[in-house]
């Protein structure tokens, strides 16, 4: 049966070089200048982005030189300077790649010797240079793409600590993480994902700190999936991890550089997408989702007190609606005396059984998030006030809830907001409705057994091999210094051991 | 998905048999049980009158108007009264007339009548021990007062009168008995119980406030009640107990004018019972510390003379008080002190031998206290 899958999916995979390209990719680079642009316009037929020049150098009459490139992607003034220029006056003859290669005033160019390659270097936005007599093109390094300067993270803000944040370039993105990491062990592949977009991908890791099989095992994954395209890594994070019905994520986002090398030296490797400022971190644990960067800048004790009450935080974001419905509605011998009689009071004349009552706020407040998410700017904060007032006073005053559901729901709200990283705010949203369900029905006990049953489920998750659970389930002792509570850094000594063989143990240089 | 079934199903399987929608009471299904007292009727049946929590809607509307009715003293509570053949039958009567369920779970106070406790207390302490609703810690009460009109009077700081009572345990002022503490005092010999009586006081001052006062505890044996001892002196059974906080006593020293206020507190007590040739003796060596609070007498605490001179006589204060309690405990046979305990832990084939006719030793214990307090705080003035 294995063999079977196995040849299914050889069959399924199919080389990305297949899919795009039609006839012309096969075709070689002719020495004719003239067949060359031929094919071009043909293969580039409606396109009107793509421009072709033909021109000629110094002592020859026909044009005997064809530059290619698509406008806005390639940098003009580069082009005419050092290109065009160069050719045109000069006098020495191109009898030769190598005459070719040395007149023109470049560091980054590439042989081309098939169309397939010059496509793929004209998407680029390389300009591809042909000459007469000379079967093999020049891809000149000289692409200039529209991006958006390096700015202030807005989904991860410190007060201390580096403010710059990923932008949409995967090549300034890298250069943010080499101005950090200054060592030639920085290593990146590229990998393309996505058929038709043919996204760059840059795989980074640290030689000698990365597990060498996690690399493989990446790319192995990586080259599973089989999409049109790529706009974002969480298209790629979904169908990489390891357990993909899980609500928690196993793969860790940012838009941090500092981030990135702080997992790039703890031998993770991460993967960093072009046209997205999201990149990804794996193998990740449960708690690099609970860890601000932040924690790392400011002192040992503040940041330990504030991953506790994160901690302390996630739970209620997690329970506090459900624990309400289950002593609500079956123990209220735990509510003391006084404030039970407050409680009976307030729900005199609310219609509704605890549960729908819960439900109805939870809901509603879900919506106006979305909705605040999705609002133009100018009606934001019109929004934010009725929404403000409906689910405080309105509610309230028309007797819909009850005033201790809509502090139940602030506080939650408030609970969710705590966690560092938006995926795992996600899951506790999601996870949320379904204990509430469950309060409602079988009350703490309910509670208690799917709080084991999500402990359980988060046990068994692992992220590219490494538990998710790690410093703590698995204990590791070295770990665990790090996890709910952050050691000093002299005492963090030692580096995490992920998976594999492969394990640099001190965090200092070791040759 | 076969995992995750198992999963779901293993959920259900260990949740269902323990709870479950049909379990579920909403708040305002729910009549919230404040106190509960316990009579006599004509006719000798239980007549069991529950205080029931009346909520009044607050919120918007009824906002300002609640409000007024507060300042005005608006009873919070209501009283439900029928009476049984048992008192599980009175309050079995009393649920099925009322529209909510009676939740018992908030109960606080459990009051007995006079005539109740005389010869039936035992049957007040075996509902609260089986009924699952009600807490171990509900406070327990003796009165002579009309069962009714205690639990129904207007208290003016607390929204009910129980929870005016339930205050009693957070002053450690009195003498407070819980069901568990009977249940633990009912396993010495003679079952000995000691529980705080009350009364009803109406201030001549403010005729609205009304409140009620421990008056003393009553004593009793076997279950049934024997005595009645006074406040100060229920004192004592706190201190040898350990559960005294600190009180000021007041007396006059002996051959001189004036009085002494003193505020005992951090008593520590060290029991040494001894049994030589059949005569049983408890000596209690009693080290605490006071503060001088008013001073009428002509003795100068700045000087060290005077100043031991009033620790002395505020130490013979104390061991009389003792001594008086017990030799009243001693006369009715009520064990109330724990000696029995105390020497049980020296002298336990002794006391497994005197466990059958303890009623015949506990008044021969010669109870011998000797009492030491340390003056912290003397006050400014030397006059």
């Amino acid at each position: 049966m294995f063999q079977w899958m196995r040849k299914m999916r050889k069959q399924r995979r199919k080389p990305w070089q297949e899919v795009l390209v039609d006839e012309e990719g096969t075709k070689k680079v002719s020495a004719s200048v003239k067949k060359n642009k031929q094919i071009l316009e043909h293969a580039y037929h409606a396109c009107a982005d793509l421009i072709i020049r033909s021109f000629a150098t110094k002592n020859s009459v026909e044009n005997n030189m064809l530059i290619a490139y698509l406008g806005g992607t390639a940098n003009v003034e580069e082009i005419n300077e050092h290109v065009m220029k160069g050719l045109q006056s000069s006098n020495r003859p191109l009898d030769g790649l190598k005459a070719l290669e040395q007149s023109v005033a470049i560091t980054d160019t590439k042989k081309i010797h098939t169309f397939n390659d010059v496509f793929i270097n004209i998407a680029d936005g390389k300009p591809v240079l042909f000459a007469e007599g000379i079967n093999t093109a020049l891809s000149l390094g000289m692409s200039k793409w529209a991006t958006r300067a390096v700015e202030d993270t807005q989904t991860e803000p410190v007060i201390r600590g580096a403010k710059e944040g990923f932008v949409e370039s995967m090549q300034v993105n890298v250069t943010l993480l080499r101005k950090r990491i200054r060592t030639p062990r920085l290593k990146l592949k590229t990998l393309v994902i996505g058929d038709y977009s043919r996204t760059q991908v840059a795989l980074l890791y640290i030689d000698g700190l990365c597990d060498p099989e996690l690399l493989k095992e990446v790319k192995k994954r990586i080259n599973g999936i089989h999409i049109d395209g790529v706009w974002d890594g969480g298209m790629v994070q979904e169908q990489i991890q390891d357990n993909q019905r899980s609500v928690f994520p196993q793969i860790l986002t940012t838009e941090r550089p500092d981030v990135v090398c702080a997992s790039l030296l703890d031998g993770k490797c991460s993967l960093i997408f072009e046209g997205s400022p999201n990149t990804l971190i794996l193998p990740t644990t449960f708690f690099a989702f609970m860890q601000s960067p932040e924690d790392y800048y400011v002192g040992y004790m503040i940041s330990s007190l504030l991953r506790m009450l994160r901690f302390g935080f996630l739970l209620i974001a997690l329970l506090a609606p459900a624990f309400y419905i289950a002593i609500v509605t079956f123990h209220q011998e735990m509510i003391p005396t006084t404030l039970i009689m407050a409680m009976t009071s307030m729900r005199e004349q609310v219609p509704f059984p605890a549960l729908v009552e819960a439900l109805v706020m939870e809901i509603t407040f879900e919506g106006l998030r979305e909705a605040g998410v999705r609002l133009p700017r100018q009606v934001g904060q019109a929004i934010s006030i009725v929404g403000a007032l409906v689910i405080g006073q309105a509610a309230i005053q028309a007797s819909l809830v009850s005033p201790a559901m809509v502090i139940i729901v602030s506080i939650t709200a408030i609970a969710s907001f705590m966690i560092p990283h938006y995926e795992l705010s996600i899951s506790v949203r999601i996870l949320r409705f379904p204990l509430m369900i469950i309060a409602g029905v079988f009350g703490l006990i309910g509670v208690v057994l799917s709080v084991i049953a999500i402990i359980v489920h988060l046990a068994s998750l692992r992220s590219f091999g490494l538990p998710y659970l790690e410093p703590l389930a698995p204990f590791k002792k070295h770990g665990a210094g790090d996890s709910i509570i952050r050691r000093r850094l002299q005492h963090q000594t030692i580096r995490p051991h992920l998976t594999g063989k492969t394990w640099n143990k001190y965090r200092r240089w070791k040759e | 998905m076969k995992k995750i079934m198992l999963f779901i199903m293993t959920i259900s399987l260990f949740a269902l048999p323990l709870n479950g929608c049909r379990d579920s009471n909403e708040l305002e299904d729910l009549a919230l049980v404040m106190g509960i007292g316990v009579d006599l009727t004509e006719d000798e049946h239980p007549l069991v009158s529950l205080q029931v929590f009346l909520p009044q809607g607050s919120g918007q509307s009824g906002g300002s108007q609640s409000q007024s009715k507060g300042a005005g003293g608006a009873n919070q509570s209501f009283i439900a009264t029928e009476s049984g053949q048992s008192i599980g039958d009175a309050v079995n009567k009393i649920a099925k007339r009322m529209s909510r369920r009676v939740y018992l779970s908030h109960n606080a106070v459990l009051i007995i009548s006079e005539r109740m406790a005389n010869h039936r207390l035992r049957e007040v302490i075996d509902y609260c021990q089986r009924t699952q609703e009600i807490r171990q810690r509900t406070l327990l009460f003796v009165t002579r007062e009309d069962m009714p009109k205690i639990l129904n009077y207007e208290s003016v700081l607390e929204k009910t009168s129980s929870i005016s009572l339930l205050k009693e345990e957070e002053k450690h002022l009195n003498l407070i008995t819980t069901i568990r503490d009977v249940s633990l005092m009912k396993t010495g010999p003679n079952k000995p119980i000691a529980i705080p009586v009350i009364k009803l006081r109406r201030d001549s001052y403010d005729p609205r406030e009304q409140v009620t006062k421990i008056i003393g505890s009553a004593l009793f044996t076997d279950e049934q009640m024997v005595g009645m001892m006074n406040s100060e002196r229920t004192l004592g059974i706190l201190m040898m107990n350990g559960d005294f906080r600190n009180n000021t006593f007041t007396f006059k020293p002996k051959g001189r004018k004036g009085k002494l206020s003193v505020n005992v507190q951090d008593i520590r007590i060290r029991a040494v019972p001894t049994i030589d040739r059949g005569s049983w003796e408890l000596s209690i060596h009693l080290s605490g510390k006071g503060m001088l609070q008013e001073n009428t007498t002509t003795l100068n605490p700045m000087n060290p003379v005077d100043c031991r001179q009033i620790e002395k006589q505020t130490a013979k204060y104390l061991a009389s008080m003792i001594g008086k309690g017990f030799k009243q405990s001693q006369c009715v046979g009520s064990d109330v002190y724990m000696t029995y305990e105390v020497f049980e832990r020296s002298y336990p084939h002794e006391c497994q031998r005197a466990r059958a006719h303890w009623a015949t030793v506990y008044p021969n214990i010669h109870l011998s206290v000797h009492p030491q307090i340390q003056l912290m705080h003397s006050g400014a003035s030397n006059s």
